[in-house]
């Protein structure tokens, strides 16, 4: 009998969970007569004169810290790389129990670098490599190495490859090239590498620390009698790069600089209307900057400009917002011109909530990754009239929840 | 031992009332809510027409003297629903708590209770979408507005049994709760960020009811109660607050009993909702009307289960709602009727009851339906 009972109790809350189990009230709004009295209005609206102040700064990579060296003979850039070698070892150990023997004579010598892009349209590129001095200071510039461009300095002529789109290039030096390869007394080589081609050009070269191989010299050697059937090959790697260019970087005066090397980053301080940063209310805002200037950079580069905030303003030592998601950036390709947008949503959402609530309203342009590569923009500053920094916001007006 | 853990367990389904009063309908986003109906499942699976002779319903406090000894009780109830306005519908449900109490006598003659019961339910969520020209671009933007929690009714109650034909008794009400609306709107556009802000209203007010029953011979009965409620209060959050007129509630139920086995009820109820209108005007809405409501009902007592009578319940039941759409070019009224059943089971030696009750009925307002199916299931222990 309790059995039985038991059994209609149950089958009595079984049937309840199943009932019970289903949760959800939404309705589809029919409106008005089922839909709440207060309606959610959306504006959007284009903000100008918005930027206080607005600054460019330049030095944040250096070209010597780029992972590639560009080289260039283009109207708009003249670029050459310039290299400097370490010494080559004069002995070397034939094995781990033998002594030392030295260098008798240079057999060949090899250069050997990495091309990481070019402009497969120009055939009959050529890399030619000049002797600099050994001793060329690193803050040499593209004015200061152009008497080591001639003639009697001349190493060699490597040809490249029309097939050739990226990769290593091994050329053998010539025998006159090797003679002028290093300076006397030293072992130490320095080269400066300039390109042409069928046309104007323009390509990159790997650098030391870049991750895609830096240049070497690859030395094949004999030694000396009574052991001169021995032979060795020393890699010599560059110890030192970096790549000169003309024109030299220079902001103009109407306009702010992102991107480039040695790298340059743009300040914008901006005062903004509350709807703006209310974390709530803002769904959308788009920073909307105008190219006073086509990008500059390798032909057909593509980068990112991007828009940070900061964590304190301090001008060109500021430190930025950590969180790369809270700024936006905009895809650019050298050449591009008109606008850029920037979507800044999220950076303004930040600054409204309460631990964002002391950040400074301050955007910071830059490349992205910075100090890659040469490709920068040029956009109008605050003063620049039409060009100036534009704001596009959409934003929802506050809900008026009533009563009852 | 069996006292033991029924005791608190009816307890702690009591305390957790407030967080789960709510009868989810989208009709409850008019006016201040959609009116509850506090009645026990013995009560609610006869239409509501024995719910001023049923002391573990609220209505009426003088019902408390029939409970010769302490007990407590609870209500659940799941509520599947169809929605539909012309080419709108939906497919909705929700389980609600809408009645907890616990009353015991003392003395000879007298018998007092508390009840927290719903009286007006907030939990509704409307989801609409449309296109606009943003941007330049067509993007669908869909707006969700839910509002969570409703406004509870804290009763204290005594009664007195005046003679073995008469019974009176008062009520002392609190209505308290909160309700949260939040708002959201979503675009189809990822360029977009989600919208989202809410909102809590908290309310509060005091009432007080009185009842009576009397016995007229030996086998009629009537009851009557009428509740006068103060202002409720109503506050948003850091935003606007106002004061609500509540109603007059008047109740009356004659029951008749042409044997031992069988009991035939019927009742009527009105209810003063007009006075909430300049509240609801003030705030954009429709006028409040004045309600009626009506129940009639019967339970046989004749079938036998395991020596144990078992109840069996049916009604109908039909109530006006005071608050109408707003439509485009009048107001629509809204009502509600439905049809009922149940049957009680005794349990632990008669020391508990299970009632169970089945409801189908529909509420409309103009073009806008909504049929629904409630299962109720009350549990009563007498410790």
């Amino acid at each position: 009998m309790r059995v039985r009972r038991a059994a209609v109790v149950l089958a009595l809350g079984a049937l309840l969970a199943g009932l019970a189990c289903r949760e959800n009230v939404t309705a589809p709004g029919s409106c008005p007569s089922l839909c709440p009295a207060t309606t959610m209005q959306i504006v959007d609206t284009v903000l100008t004169g918005f930027v206080t102040s607005d600054s460019s700064y330049r030095g944040y990579f250096a070209p010597n810290e780029a992972p590639l060296l560009a080289v260039a003979d283009l109207d708009s850039l003249q670029a050459i790389a310039v290299m400097r070698f370490g010494a080559r070892d004069s002995t070397w150990y034939p094995a781990t129990n033998d002594t030392a023997v030295t260098v008798g004579r240079v057999d060949s010598v090899r250069l050997r670098f990495v091309i990481t892009g070019r402009d497969t349209l120009a055939t009959g590129l050529r890399i030619i490599a000049y002797r600099l001095p050994s001793d060329f200071d690193t803050g040499i510039t593209w004015q200061q190495a152009q008497p080591y461009l001639a003639d009697s300095l001349l190493i060699d002529t490597v040809q490249v490859d029309d097939t050739l789109t990226a990769g290593t290039v091994s050329w053998p030096l010539s025998a006159q090239g090797i003679a002028r390869l290093t300076a006397p007394d030293t072992g130490v080589a320095a080269l400066a590498f300039v390109v042409r081609a069928s046309r104007p050009t323009a390509l990159s070269v790997g650098a030391i620390g870049g991750g895609l191989g830096s240049a070497y010299l690859d030395w094949y050697v004999h030694a000396k009698a009574p052991r001169d059937t021995l032979a060795h090959l020393f890699s010599v790697g560059a110890e030192y790069d970096t790549f000169l260019y003309d024109p030299p970087e220079g902001d103009p005066a109407n306009a702010i600089v992102a991107g480039g090397l040695p790298s340059a980053r743009a300040i914008l301080r901006l005062a903004l209307p509350p709807e703006v940063t209310d974390s709530a209310r803002l769904v959308r805002a788009t920073l909307i900057l105008t190219s006073t200037a086509p990008a500059r950079g390798l032909p057909g580069e593509a980068f990112r400009v991007s828009a940070r905030g900061l964590v304190r303003d301090l001008g060109p030592k500021s430190i930025l917002f950590s969180d790369t998601s809270a700024g936006g950036t905009a895809p650019v390709t050298v050449g591009d011109s008109g606008e850029i947008h920037i979507e800044v949503g999220r950076l303004f959402r930040a600054w409204g909530t309460t631990s964002g609530d002391s950040l400074p309203r301050v955007v910071m342009l830059l490349s992205e990754p910075e100090g890659q590569s040469l490709a920068e923009v040029t956009v109008g500053r605050a003063s620049a009239g039409a060009a100036a920094p534009r704001l596009r916001v959409t934003y929802i007006r506050p809900y008026a929840f009533g009563v009852p | 031992m069996r006292r033991c853990v029924l005791v608190p367990a009816a307890l702690a389904l009591a305390l957790a009332a407030p967080a789960t009063l709510a009868a989810d309908t989208v009709f409850g986003i008019r006016g201040i809510g959609l009116l509850g109906r506090p009645l026990s499942v013995r009560a609610a699976s006869s239409g509501g027409a024995f719910s001023l002779f049923d002391g573990t319903s609220v209505l009426n406090p003088a019902a408390l003297t029939q409970f010769g000894g302490p007990l407590g009780w609870a209500a659940l109830a799941a509520t599947s629903r169809r929605f539909s306005d012309g080419t709108l519908a939906a497919s909705l449900g929700s389980t609600r708590f809408p009645l907890f109490g616990f009353a015991t006598p003392i003395g000879r003659r007298a018998v007092a209770g508390v009840t927290i019961g719903e009286y007006l339910d907030r939990t509704w969520a409307v989801q609409t979408s449309k296109d606009t020209l943003l941007r330049d671009t067509t993007t669908t933007m869909s707006d969700l507005a839910r509002s969570t929690g409703g406004v509870s009714d804290v009763q204290l109650a005594a009664a007195y049994r005046v003679n073995p034909a008469i019974a009176v008794g008062v009520g002392l009400h609190a209505l308290v709760g909160s309700s949260r609306l939040t708002v959201v709107r979503s675009f189809s556009n990822t360029a977009f960020s989600d919208y989202s802000e809410a909102a809590t209203t908290e309310f509060s007010g005091l009432g007080v009811s009185m009842g009576v029953s009397a016995r007229l011979g030996s086998r009629l009965a009537a009851a009557a109660s009428a509740r006068l409620n103060g202002s409720l209060r109503a506050a948003v959050s850091g935003g606007p607050r106002t004061r609500v007129a509540m109603p007059v509630e008047v109740d009356g139920s004659v029951l008749y009993a042409p044997s031992t086995e069988v009991g035939l009820a019927a009742a009527v109820g009105y209810q003063s909702w007009s006075r909430a209108s300049s509240a609801l005007e003030a705030a954009g809405q429709p006028p409040s009307r004045d309600v009626w409501n009506m129940a009639l009902g019967a339970e046989v007592s004749a079938l036998r289960w395991h020596r144990n009578v078992v109840p069996v319940r049916v009604g109908y039941r039909w109530r006006q709602l005071p608050f109408p759409l707003a439509a485009a070019d009048n107001a629509a009224p809204l009502s509600e009727h439905a049809f009922t059943a149940g049957l009680g089971l005794a349990l632990a030696g008669g020391r508990a009851t299970l009632d169970a009750g089945l409801e189908l009925g529909s509420r409309s307002a103009g073009s806008a339906r909504e049929r629904f199916t409630t299962a109720n299931v009350g549990l009563t222990v007498r410790p």
